[in-house]
């Protein structure tokens, strides 16, 4: 008798006794009303899986995910700069700051963010203290504006001018940029909001030092691929959001022989070396994310396509890019993140979810491959290593494939998630984990813990239903 | 060693990373695979570099490249060179498909992780509420699965544009509110355990799915597949769509050898377009349109009709073997003289299908006279919507759409249409109930143990009078079924119910006891 059946079973368990007497292979779902039992979304989803067929009765929307999910997979970023920003964006005027996420005005901005600003106008010289800092940025003397209008990423309140030091990572594949600034390390730090003088003394040593020598070895080694340094320190147990320990590593072994030639004096170097090595552990979280926008961005534009290419955030507002919807920001009001606090500080004081460093996450690494780090297994609230394992395996529910450049040794060498398809976020309810940094809401406290946040589902609702608008008119 | 050095290709991947240990896995892999003399996959670090120049395997393109990608160097010995190359990039893009870690042991959470969990998944079982079934059988059929859609509840638009997007990429979609199907031998559904044969079945019911099925096995004989097609396939509405690919299916299956259709209420624009297809399939088609008298576009067509589906499984039986005895279907024959009396009251028929339901309605109109009611469309017969209680003979489908009202189907969990049973019995005006026993996949264990326990409690509260009435039915199942028909058979009758051998001839026995009535 042909028995070739091979079933998915979705509902009643009753049924599959006579494929269990037949020794008829078949995998049972775990299933649960799509879109939470909305009826308007599910008509949605129903019409975006089964419509926008080509003559061939193949979706329009599968075929442009694959186009996208190609591209993102064939990045291969290289980081081959080291500049100050106005090297990079010519038209960076020197009243403008960036920062993270969505636009916000600087009214609107939280505590943090507006700490971080002021810092990076006293870092400028443009004003002489927070005072006259913030009057200016009132008067607009001094405009905001976001990182994604200048091809940026940067981590937490994101805040670039133009003297600040930018990586430059080019996507070999594609020939498209991305920058990011130097990471300033964990603590204080201006990017949790601090514009003490130690901070800003770092960064004008990163701008004056640190830099000068780091894009010397860059330049003499022709740039440093950052997917290998990836695929390492994933079998090191990084995810490269919250923990880059190996990955930083792995970035300065590539570049230490040639800095020993770049840095001015052992003076120098020592110090280079120490902040590489010993002082700032998430080093190559700011090589990571301009790494992973480049891939993102190549996804960008493509019609039908219903893959996330960005999410970033100001602390206030969550903002989400579809490929097919291009530039435009889908937003809505940003949670907290769920984590561990430092001592002396608790939930109370943390600032909704921040940054620009969910590229990471966009891209498939970070809390999308939180199967590859045991380590971080309390600080996702996960009981056990398995439901830290699981966690990472819901991931596949969203995505549209896996990276095999990019294995989890404790998934069985599966690939990290790639491609999340928005309409898989919408059905399942499943939201992108993001591994995160937790700033005081208060402006000049600085970072009060690290822990795990998702996108607000409603950000995901929002999309969907304008992507469908989109392509139904 | 005097080996003439052969040539080497080689691969280089720039950017792309594998520990040592993989990659010494990956060479022995691809090695056997593809039959080369010998596969080499490194990281092109110095080391590796001096290691391959050692064994004649570096070559200009390695030599050039960096510590960071990853170059393969490959003799072929005696294959093609790129077939081997092509061996080494298939190993590197594919991750080991079996997950060995715990992970296996999680359930998918939606049907895009099942298909990865089950590979070659080739058909879908959807039997969650409709609004969320429609969503689940578009994913299936755009991940290239046939969808078994036991669920009801969708519009007609839903149901369209599956059947339409099935019938663009070659699949097929049986349903919405498909009961039962044969599939490569396994029942599906609510399917009887069937002989495997000859006879390929097409139905919009799936109890006359099962009808047909069981008694072509109690005729020795037995079933190729089965597919039932959902309820509204042959309307206008829909025109049909799973209709013709069961048909097409059943025309390229080379077990296949005959075919019965079975329809409930076709539409005429979608019987002239079938009737048109049944003459092309070079396959021997026999007819039960359930619902219709008339059959002009058939006869006109030479497609051959049966007017019960008794008589469906006896013409096509007749068909493929001239010498058979076929007595065995109408058997048991009804028990005589028991329970004998004046029956001067309705015939209440309930029951758990649509095929059987309908027939029956359509058989007890013709003698009896009075009114006749159906919640199922029948010439002649009046609508009811069967929860009323009615003055006249009235046929019940309790598995219809509206009076499941999202509750689970009577063959899954039988106590409402037990407390039915009852409640009619217990009625001064009913003085038959006319009922089907379907066993079957997935059917309530020992269902005839439950009517039987169903006939006590009438009788308690009746004050015996429900003795005096008589419970009519007919078992639709085989001896291979769990319980077998025969063991059911056994325990109905003991208690004193009236076992006909199909439903057909249930059906012309309640009636005949009325009319006995009347006579009187």
């Amino acid at each position: 008798m042909n028995n070739e059946l091979r079933v998915i079973n979705i509902g009643l368990g009753d049924f599959l006794s006579s494929l269990t007497e037949d020794g008829v292979p078949f995998a049972d779902v775990d299933w649960k009303p799509p879109a939470q039992g909305d009826p308007e979304l599910i008509d949605i989803l129903f019409d975006l899986t089964a419509g926008f067929r080509d003559d061939n009765g193949e979706s329009r929307i599968d075929a442009a995910n694959q186009t996208g999910l190609r591209r993102i997979l064939g990045a291969q970023p290289v980081v081959r700069r080291l500049l100050p920003a106005r090297e990079f964006i010519a038209d960076f005027e020197e009243n403008v700051i960036l920062h993270a996420g969505p636009h916000i005005e600087w009214e609107d901005m939280c505590g943090p963010m507006q700490g971080a600003i002021v810092g990076a106008v006293l870092y400028e010289g443009l004003a002489k203290d927070a005072g006259e800092a913030g009057r200016l940025l009132r008067k607009r003397s001094i405009v905001c504006q976001t990182t994604f209008s200048r091809g940026v990423v940067a981590p937490m309140a994101g805040v670039v001018s133009r003297s600040m030091p930018l990586f430059l990572a080019e996507n070999e594949t594609a020939g498209n940029v991305a920058y990011c600034p130097i990471n300033e390390g964990i603590g204080h730090a201006l990017r949790f909001g601090v514009h003490s003088k130690p901070v800003l003394d770092r960064l004008k040593w990163l701008e004056k030092e640190l830099a000068p020598a780091l894009d010397r070895a860059l330049v003499s080694l022709g740039g440093v691929a950052i997917k290998p340094l990836m695929s390492q320190a994933l079998l090191m147990g990084d995810e490269m959001h919250q923990r880059n320990v190996a990955a930083s590593l792995a970035f300065y072994r590539s570049v230490a022989v040639e800095l020993c030639d770049a840095a001015d004096g052992t003076d120098d170097l020592k110090r280079i070396v120490s902040f590489m090595t010993s002082e700032n552990e998430q080093f190559f979280l700011n090589l990571a994310m301009p790494a992973a926008k480049t891939a993102m961005d190549t996804a960008r534009n493509i019609p039908y396509s219903t893959l996330i290419t960005a999410m970033n955030r100001n602390g206030v507002d969550f903002g989400l890019h579809l490929s097919a919807t291009g530039d435009r920001w889908f937003t809505t009001p940003s949670l907290y993140p769920k984590g561990l606090y430092f001592p002396g500080y608790g939930e109370a004081d943390a600032n909704p979810d921040m940054g620009d460093s969910a590229i990471v996450e966009s891209y498939g690494i970070g809390g999308m491959a939180l199967g590859a780090v045991p380590s971080v297994t309390n600080l996702i609230g996960a009981g056990n290593l398995m439901e830290s394992l699981e966690f990472s395996y819901d991931m596949n529910h969203i995505c549209i494939g896996r990276d095999p450049d990019l294995a989890i040794p404790n998934c069985d060498f599966a690939g990290t998630p790639a491609g999340i398809d928005i309409r898989r976020v919408v059905a399942t309810g499943i939201l992108p984990l993001i591994v995160s940094g937790v700033a005081h809401h208060l402006p000049g406290v600085g970072q009060v813990g690290t822990g795990i946040v998702t996108p607000p589902m409603e950000v995901m609702n929002k999309a969907l239903r304008a992507f469908h608008s989109l392509v139904t008119a | 060693m005097k080996e003439t050095p052969r040539p080497v290709h080689s691969l280089v991947l720039p950017g792309v990373y594998r520990d040592s240990v993989f990659l010494m896995k990956l060479s022995g892999r691809a090695r056997e695979r593809s039959g080369a003399a010998r596969v080499t996959a490194l990281m092109a670090t110095s080391r590796n570099k001096d290691l391959l120049r050692q064994s004649g395997l570096l070559t200009r393109d390695i030599e050039a490249a960096g510590s960071d990608d990853l170059v393969v160097a490959i003799d072929a010995g005696s294959q093609p060179g790129k077939v081997v190359e092509k061996t080494v990039l298939d190993l590197l893009a594919k991750p080991p498909r079996a997950l060995r870690t715990p992970l296996e042991q999680l359930a998918p959470r939606s049907l895009p992780m099942a298909c990865e969990r089950l590979e070659g998944a080739n058909l879908a079982m959807i039997s969650v509420a409709g609004e969320y079934a429609k969503y689940e059988a578009a994913q299936a059929l755009s991940a290239g699965l046939d969808v078994f859609l036991y669920s009801d509840g969708l519009s007609l638009a839903d149901e369209l544009a599956l059947k339409r997007l099935a019938a663009q990429k070659g699949l097929f979609v049986m349903g919405p509110d498909c009961g039962a199907a044969v599939v490569g031998g396994t029942p599906l559904g609510f399917a009887n355990r069937m002989r495997p044969g000859t006879v390929g079945i097409v139905s919009t019911s799936a109890t006359g799915l099962q009808e047909v099925g069981c008694l072509l096995d109690r005729c020795g004989l037995g079933i190729s597949t089965a597919y039932g097609v959902g309820g509204r396939d042959m309307t206008d509405d829909i025109g049909g769509i799973s209709s013709q690919t069961a048909l097409e299916r059943l025309a390229r299956d080379p077990d296949t050898r005959f075919i019965v259709v079975i329809g409930t209420n076709p539409g005429g624009k979608t019987r002239r377009k079938l009737a048109g297809l049944y003459a092309g399939l070079g396959k021997p088609v026999l007819l039960r349109y359930i619902g219709t008298d008339e059959y002009g576009i058939e006869d006109a067509a030479g497609i051959p009709h049966a007017d019960t589906l008794r008589d469906a499984v006896v013409m096509t039986a007749g068909r493929i073997a001239s010498v058979l005895d076929m007595s065995d279907i109408d058997l048991p024959s009804a028990g005589a003289g028991q329970g004998a009396g004046a029956l001067h009251g309705y015939i209440s028929g309930l029951f758990s299908g649509l095929a059987l339901c309908q027939e029956s309605a359509q058989i007890c109109r013709a003698p009896l006279p009075g009114a006749i009611y159906a919640n199922v469309p029948v010439p002649g017969v009046d609508s009811i919507s069967g929860q009323e209680p009615v003055r006249g003979h009235a046929f019940v489908d309790l598995g219809a759409d509206g009076i499941t009202m999202g509750a689970p189907h009577p063959l899954l969990y039988p106590e409402r249409k037990l407390e039915r049973i009852v409640r009619e019995l217990c009625a001064s005006e009913v003085s038959v109930v006319l009922t089907d026993v379907i066993l079957g996949n997935a059917v309530a264990p020992d269902y005839a143990a439950h009517l039987v326990q169903a006939l006590d409690r009438a009788a308690a509260a009746s004050g015996g009078a429900s003795r005096g009435k008589r419970v009519v039915v007919s078992v639709c199942g085989t001896e291979a079924d769990t319980p077998s028909r025969s063991s059911q058979i056994d325990i109905l009758r003991r208690s004193g119910v009236t076992v006909l051998g199909n439903n057909a001839a249930a059906a012309r026995h309640a009636a005949a006891l009325c009319l006995e009535g009347v006579a009187r």
